[in-house]
C-alpha cells in the first residue's frame, strides 16, 4: 500500500489546509463581525434604555410639575374661602401624585400660608418666611424651580419642584424620587450592566446600590461622566473600580440631569463565548470531513490508477490481449481506453512484424539453400558445408583415392567442323548425362577442362571401394556414350583412364573456388586415359590391385606412358559375374 | 464517527464543568423567618413570599425559608429565634420589636433583616446607615401619630378628649404618648393616656377612659394591640368612641378609620433586602427603607353607626372607603 503515504497525505494536507482555513477564516471575520455587532447592538439597546431612562424621568418630573400647575386658582373674595379652596386643590394634587409628600403655597411677599403633607400634621397662616429661599425666588420670578436632591431622615431621595401659583405667590411642592430610582434600578442589561444618575456636578442622584449615593457620592473622576456630552451615545468608559464598561448616556435636559447605563466589557467577550464554540466544532467537524473526503477521494483515484498500473504492466509483459476494465467515465476511463488501445496496437504491429520476420527467414533459408545447392554443385557435400560452416576448408591429403579422366578423341577435328553453340550443346548434354553417372556411382567430379572430365572417389570422405566406383563410372560413362551414339547425329568416342594413389584435396581461390586434387596420382591418372583406347577403360596397376576381384580386366603389359617410362596397363572388361 | 462523539462529549463535559465554575456550587441560601402571625392565614407572609418570588427566588430551588410562627405568642419568640439559628440560616427576618429583640439576643453575626414600625431609631443607631448585623424596612407608624390625630379631628370635628391606647412593652411609647400632648394641644385637644400590659385589660381600661369623659380613641400601633384589632373595634363602637388607627386591616375589621402604610407593601419591600443582603451586600451599608406610601382607609358604615357625617373634603383624601 506505498500509494497511501504518497496520494493520500498530500491530498488530505491539501483538502484539510483548504477546508480549515476556509473554516478558521470564516469563523475570525464571523467572530470579529460578532463582536462588533454584539458591541454596536449593546450599545444600541443601551443608548435607548438610557434614552428610554431619561425620557421617562424627565416625562415623571414635567408630570408632576404641570400637575402643580394644574392646582386651579381659587375664587371667591373671601380669604378664608379661598384659602380652603386652594387646601382642596392641593389635597387633590396630593391624591392625584403619589410622589408629592408635601405642598406648600407660599404668598407673594415669601411667607408660608399653607402646608398640606402626607407626614406631618397641616399647617395654615404659619407665616414662615421663605423668601430667601431659592424655591420661592426663582418660582416668583416666573420660572419652574428644580431643586437640588436631598434625603428625608438620610434615606428618602426628595426635590423640590416650585413654580408661579395661579393667584399669586409659589406653589412649592416635595417630591419624592423614589420612583427614578425604580426606573433605574429596573434598568438590567446584560448579567452586570446597571444604570445611574449624575447630576450636572456629576453627583450620583440614583443609583441602584443606594449606599454609593448616601455616601454622596461624585463620580466626575470617571472619564465618561466628566467628558459629559450633551449629545446621547456610547463609549468606552470606566467603571469605580477602573474596569473597563461600554457606556451609554442621555442627558436630561429640564434637569440637567444625566442616565448612564453601562456594562462591563468583559461581558461582550461572553457573547462570543458561544460562536467560538461553534466555530471549534465547526472546524472540527471540518476536519473530520475533509479527512475522510481526502480518503475517499484518494481510494476513488488510486483503485482505477492500481488498475491501470496492472494493465499497463500487463500489457508491457505482452499479455496484449488483456483490456482494462474501467467504467468510471472520467478521464481514468478515457486513459484506460488509450491504454486497451495500445495493446491492441501493439498486438496488430507485433503480429505484421512476427509475419515478415518469418517471411524473411523462409527467403533467407531458401537463399541459403540455394546457395547451398550452388556450393554442393561445385564443391563436394562435406567441403561445402565445412566452408559454409567455417568460412574455409582445410586441404587434407587422402592416401587412397581413385581417379577418373575422360577424353574425347577426335575432338579437336569435331571443334574445326563443328558450330561452337552445337559444339557447346553436345558437350553439355554429355557432361551431364557424366554428372548424373558420377553421382549415381558415388564419384566426385572434380572439373571438366575442356573436352576432358575429371572425378574422383574416396574423397573427401575415404571409402573402400573407391576402385570399383570409379570403374563402375568409367563403364558406364563408355556405354552412356555407345547408347548415345546410336541416335545421336554426332558420334563421340572417348578413352577413359583410371588410376588410385594419394593426393593432396582442397579449395583453392577466392572467388570462383573450385575444388581441386593434386598430386602424381592426377598425372598418371590423366597418362591412363591418354594411354588408352577408345571405348575402354584403361586403369593401372594400382587400380587392378583394388577392383581386380570385381571385374574382369585385360592385361595390356607394359604401356609407355608420357613423362612416367613404362607402366603395367589394364583394360577393364567387364564386372566379375559371381 | 465514534472519535468524534468521544471528541464532542469531552467538549460537553468540558462545557458543564465550566460553568459550574462559574457558579457557585454552595448549597441554596437559607432564610429563617421569625412571624408573628399563624401558619394558617399570614397575608404580609405570603406578600413576602411573593416578594421573593418577584425576584426570581423559588422556594426549595434557590431558596431555603425556615418560617417560625410565634402566633401572637410574643413570649415564645426568644425561644424560636434560638431554634432559627441553630437552624445556621445565612439571613433572619424578623417582624415586630419583640421578634427584633429575640433575634438580636440570639446573633450577633446573621445578617438581620426587620420588618418594624416603631422607631427604627430604637434597634439601629442609624436608619441611613444601619451598623451591625441589621438593616430593613419601616413603616414610619409612630411618626405619622400626629397626622393620625389631625386627620381624626378633621372626620370627627367635634371631640375634644382622646384616649390614646398603647402598650407599655415599648419603652418608647411613654415619650410619644407625652410628645403629642403638644400636638393636641394645636389641635384643640386633651390626651387622655391609656396604658395597658395585655390584651385583657384593653376593656376595663377602656371603660375607665369613656368614665373619664373621652370622646375618641387613637390607638398606637403596637403587635399587641393589633392582634387585639377586633375587640378594640367592637369596644370603640359600643362606646361610640371615634377612633383612628394605624393599619387598614383594624378598619377593615369595623374601625373608623386608619392611616399608615401597607403593610403587604412593606413586607415585599422586605424581600428585596433579603435578596440585597444574600448576593453579598453588607446589611450596615443597607439604609433601613421607609415607607413612603401611606393610605388613608375610611369605613362609612362605622361613622353611619355611630352618626357621624364624614365631609366630602375628607372622603375626597381617603385612599380606600369601605362603605
Amino acid at each position: 500500500m506505498k500509494y497511501r503515504w504518497l496520494l493520500f497525505p498530500k491530498y488530505a494536507t491539501l483538502i484539510i489546509s483548504l477546508v480549515a482555513g476556509m473554516l478558521v477564516a470564516s469563523s475570525v471575520f464571523s467572530i470579529l463581525f460578532s463582536y462588533r455587532e454584539t458591541q454596536e447592538h449593546l450599545a444600541t439597546l443601551q443608548n435607548e434604555k438610557a434614552g428610554g431612562a431619561a425620557a421617562r424621568i424627565e416625562q415623571y418630573i414635567l408630570d408632576i410639575e404641570r400637575q402643580i400647575g394644574w392646582t386651579a386658582l381659587p375664587g371667591g373674595d373671601d380669604d378664608r374661602d379661598r384659602m380652603e379652596r386652594r387646601r382642596i386643590e392641593y389635597l387633590k394634587l396630593l391624591r392625584q401624585v403619589p410622589a408629592i409628600t408635601e405642598v406648600a403655597w407660599i404668598d407673594a411677599s415669601g411667607r408660608e400660608q399653607l402646608h398640606v403633607s402626607r407626614l406631618t400634621m397641616d399647617r395654615q397662616r404659619s407665616g414662615i418666611d421663605l423668601s430667601r429661599q431659592e424655591k420661592f425666588v426663582q418660582a416668583s420670578a416666573g420660572k419652574t424651580h428644580y431643586g437640588t436632591v436631598h434625603f428625608l431622615k438620610d434615606t428618602e431621595p426628595y426635590m423640590t419642584i416650585s413654580r408661579p401659583a395661579q393667584g399669586g405667590g409659589v406653589t412649592a411642592a416635595e417630591v419624592n424620587l423614589k420612583f427614578v430610582w425604580d426606573v433605574v434600578s429596573r434598568i438590567k442589561v446584560g448579567k452586570a450592566g446597571l444604570a445611574y444618575v449624575v447630576d450636572a456636578g456629576g453627583s450620583l442622584i440614583a443609583h441602584p446600590d443606594i449606599s454609593l449615593v448616601l455616601k454622596k457620592s461624585n463620580l466626575m473622576t470617571l472619564p465618561q461622566v466628566s467628558t459629559m456630552s450633551k449629545e446621547p451615545g456610547a463609549s468606552i468608559g470606566r467603571d469605580r473600580f477602573d474596569q473597563e464598561v461600554l457606556s451609554a448616556h442621555a442627558p436630561i435636559p429640564t434637569l440637567n440631569w444625566m442616565v448612564f447605563v453601562e456594562t462591563p466589557r468583559s461581558e461582550m467577550f461572553e457573547a462570543l463565548y458561544a460562536p467560538m464554540l461553534r466555530a471549534a466544532l465547526l472546524l472540527i467537524a471540518g476536519l473530520v470531513i475533509s479527512i475522510v473526503a481526502a480518503y475517499l477521494l484518494v481510494r476513488a483515484l488510486v483503485r482505477p490508477l492500481l488498475a491501470l498500473q496492472e494493465g499497463a504492466a500487463r500489457i508491457g509483459a505482452g499479455e496484449f490481449d488483456r483490456r482494462i476494465e474501467m467504467n468510471t467515465g472520467d478521464e481514468l476511463d478515457d486513459l484506460a481506453g488509450q491504454f486497451n488501445q495500445m495493446g491492441a496496437d501493439l498486438k496488430a504491429s507485433y503480429a505484421g512484424l512476427e509475419r515478415k520476420v518469418a517471411e524473411r527467414t523462409l527467403e533467407l533459408q531458401h537463399e541459403q539453400l540455394r546457395t547451398k545447392e550452388l556450393l554442393h554443385n561445385i564443391l563436394p557435400v562435406e567441403i561445402a558445408e565445412e566452408l559454409s560452416a567455417t568460412g574455409g576448408a582445410r586441404s587434407a591429403r587422402h592416401e587412397s583415392v581413385t581417379i577418373l579422366f575422360t577424353d574425347f578423341s577426335g575432338f579437336t577435328q569435331a571443334v574445326s567442323t563443328m558450330p561452337a553453340d552445337r559444339m557447346v550443346a553436345e558437350l553439355n548434354e554429355i557432361f551431364a548425362a557424366f554428372d548424373d553417372i558420377t553421382d549415381e556411382c558415388g564419384v566426385e567430379k572434380i572439373k571438366t577442362i575442356g573436352d576432358a572430365y575429371m572425378a574422383a572417389a574416396g574423397l573427401p570422405r575415404p571409402c573402400a571401394d573407391h576402385g570399383q566406383r570409379c570403374i563402375r563410372a568409367g563403364l558406364r560413362m563408355v556405354a552412356y556414350l555407345e547408347h548415345r551414339n546410336r541416335s545421336a547425329a554426332f558420334k563421340w568416342s572417348i578413352r577413359v583412364g583410371v588410376h588410385s594413389g594419394p593426393v593432396v584435396a582442397g579449395v583453392v581461390g577466392k572467388r570462383k573456388y573450385a575444388f581441386d586434387i593434386w598430386g602424381d596420382t592426377v598425372n598418371v591418372a590423366s597418362r591412363m586415359e591418354s594411354a588408352g583406347e577408345v571405348g575402354r577403360v584403361n586403369i593401372s596397376a594400382y587400380t587392378y590391385d583394388l577392383i581386380q576381384k570385381d571385374f574382369e580386366c585385360e592385361y595390356r603389359g607394359k604401356v609407355s606412358a608420357k613423362g612416367k617410362g613404362e607402366i603395367d596397363m589394364y583394360f577393364v572388361k567387364e564386372p566379375r559375374s559371381d | 464517527m465514534n472519535r468524534r462523539d468521544t471528541f464532542l462529549a469531552v467538549l460537553a463535559l468540558a462545557a458543564v464543568s465550566l460553568a459550574a465554575m462559574a457558579q457557585p456550587v454552595a448549597g441554596v441560601p437559607r432564610v429563617g423567618f421569625l412571624a408573628n402571625g399563624s401558619a394558617k392565614a399570614s397575608p404580609s407572609v405570603d406578600a413576602f413570599r411573593k416578594g421573593l418570588r418577584d425576584l426570581g427566588y423559588i422556594e426549595g430551588e434557590n431558596i431555603a425559608l425556615e418560617i417560625r410562627w410565634a402566633a401572637g405568642r410574643f413570649e415564645s419568640m426568644p425561644e424560636l429565634a434560638l431554634e432559627l439559628v441553630r437552624w445556621r440560616p445565612d439571613l433572619l427576618v424578623a417582624v415586630v420589636p419583640q421578634g427584633l429583640r429575640a433575634v438580636r439576643a440570639a446573633t450577633k453575626s446573621i445578617p438581620v433583616v426587620v420588618i418594624a414600625c416603631d422607631p427604627a431609631e430604637s434597634v439601629v443607631e442609624n436608619i441611613a446607615r444601619p451598623s451591625g448585623n441589621i438593616t430593613g424596612v419601616t413603616c414610619m407608624a409612630s411618626d405619622l401619630t400626629p397626622k393620625r390625630l389631625q386627620l381624626l379631628k378633621e372626620a370627627a370635628p367635634k371631640i375634644h378628649r382622646v384616649a390614646v391606647l398603647y402598650n407599655s412593652f415599648d419603652p418608647n411609647k411613654a415619650e410619644e404618648v407625652r410628645q403629642m400632648h403638644d400636638v393636641a394641644r394645636t389641635l384643640g385637644l386633651s390626651l387622655l393616656p391609656v396604658e395597658i400590659r395585655d390584651a385583657g385589660a384593653i376593656e376595663s381600661a377602656l371603660a375607665g377612659a369613656v368614665r373619664a369623659r373621652a370622646d375618641a380613641l387613637l390607638v398606637l400601633n403596637d403587635p399587641l394591640l393589633y392582634q387585639a384589632r377586633r375587640s378594640i373595634v367592637e369596644l370603640a363602637a359600643k362606646h361610640r368612641l371615634p377612633a383612628t388607627y394605624a393599619f387598614r386591616e383594624y378598619v377593615e375589621a369595623g374601625g373608623l378609620m386608619s392611616y399608615g402604610t401597607m403593610q403587604n407593601d412593606l413586607f415585599r419591600r422586605a424581600a428585596s433586602h433579603v435578596s440585597k443582603v444574600l448576593k453579598g451586600a453588607k446589611p450596615a451599608e443597607l439604609p433601613v427603607e421607609q415607607a413612603t406610601l401611606f393610605e388613608l382607609v375610611v369605613n362609612l358604615k362605622t361613622a353611619r353607626a355611630m352618626g357621624l357625617a364624614i365631609s366630602p373634603t375628607f372622603l375626597m383624601r381617603a385612599d380606600s372607603v369601605i362603605e
